[in-house]
């Protein structure tokens, strides 16, 4: 998880010189949110935005997450023909005129279209679960479930 | 891989355009609900468009980017109020 912060750094700031603390591991046991910082919280959401996008094939790691209430990132790492590893690791900024998207070596480009929508419902998705599962309020009302 | 972006189930699709308040973040059904009264106070969030009595948001104006700043500032919300 922290290599894809670092990279979602580089992405946002442009720069390779990035240095982050180290994320201590999220186990079940140290849930009491209260306890867990910021990153740890985006740690345990983005199990459930890797769960979104249907099943990850063998060898590959998937993270999608809400990094600040303007960005999203969406991580994927697969392996080639060739067996090699790959990854790729895009950045959706939402900005005045509409939802821009970053990824490496591509130019900026708004989102429209079918790209979009599926960002739209995996946002939705993600909202819905998370909500749920980890703040244990109604997505709705925002209110506590009892 | 052949995507270049993530794909989703059909069933899953929603129409944003519909109007229905059920898809919204909390805090933007708030901001519909109290136009003019909690609002207007500091605990508005800056980064999305507070309505104004005089100009009620209107459901089906909604726009993807107003979605995604609602979900983005609700879930800023609730990381920040956790456990309260």
């Amino acid at each position: 998880m922290a290599a894809i912060f670092k990279k979602s750094l580089q992405l946002l700031t442009g720069s390779d010189d990035i240095k982050l603390p180290s994320l201590k591991v999220v186990s079940k046991k140290t849930r009491p949110l209260k306890d867990l910082s910021e990153r740890e919280l985006i740690a345990l959401e983005s199990e459930i935005g890797s769960q979104l996008f249907g099943p990850i094939q063998k060898g590959g790691r998937r993270e999608f997450f809400n990094l600040d209430p303007k960005t999203w990132i969406w991580h994927e790492e697969w392996l080639d023909e060739a067996g090699k590893k790959q990854q790729s690791t895009t950045r959706y900024e939402v900005d005045d005129k509409g939802i821009l998207k970053a990824s490496e070596g591509a130019r900026y480009s708004y989102l429209e279209g079918e790209e979009l929508r599926n960002l739209i419902v995996a946002i939705q998705m993600y909202y819905e679960r998370v909500m749920r599962e980890i703040y244990k309020r109604d997505p709705r009302t925002g209110q506590k479930l009892s | 891989m052949t995507e270049q972006y993530p794909q989703f189930p059909q069933e899953n699709r929603i129409d944003l355009h519909k109007g229905s308040e059920d898809l919204l973040p909390f805090k933007i059904v708030e901001a519909r609900n109290e136009v003019g009264e909690a609002y207007a106070s500091s605990s508005a969030p800056e980064s999305y468009a507070i309505p104004s009595a005089e100009a009620p948001v209107e459901l089906e104006k909604v726009t993807e980017r107003d979605f995604a700043i609602g979900v983005g500032e609700t879930i800023r919300y609730v990381r920040q109020h956790r456990e309260e």
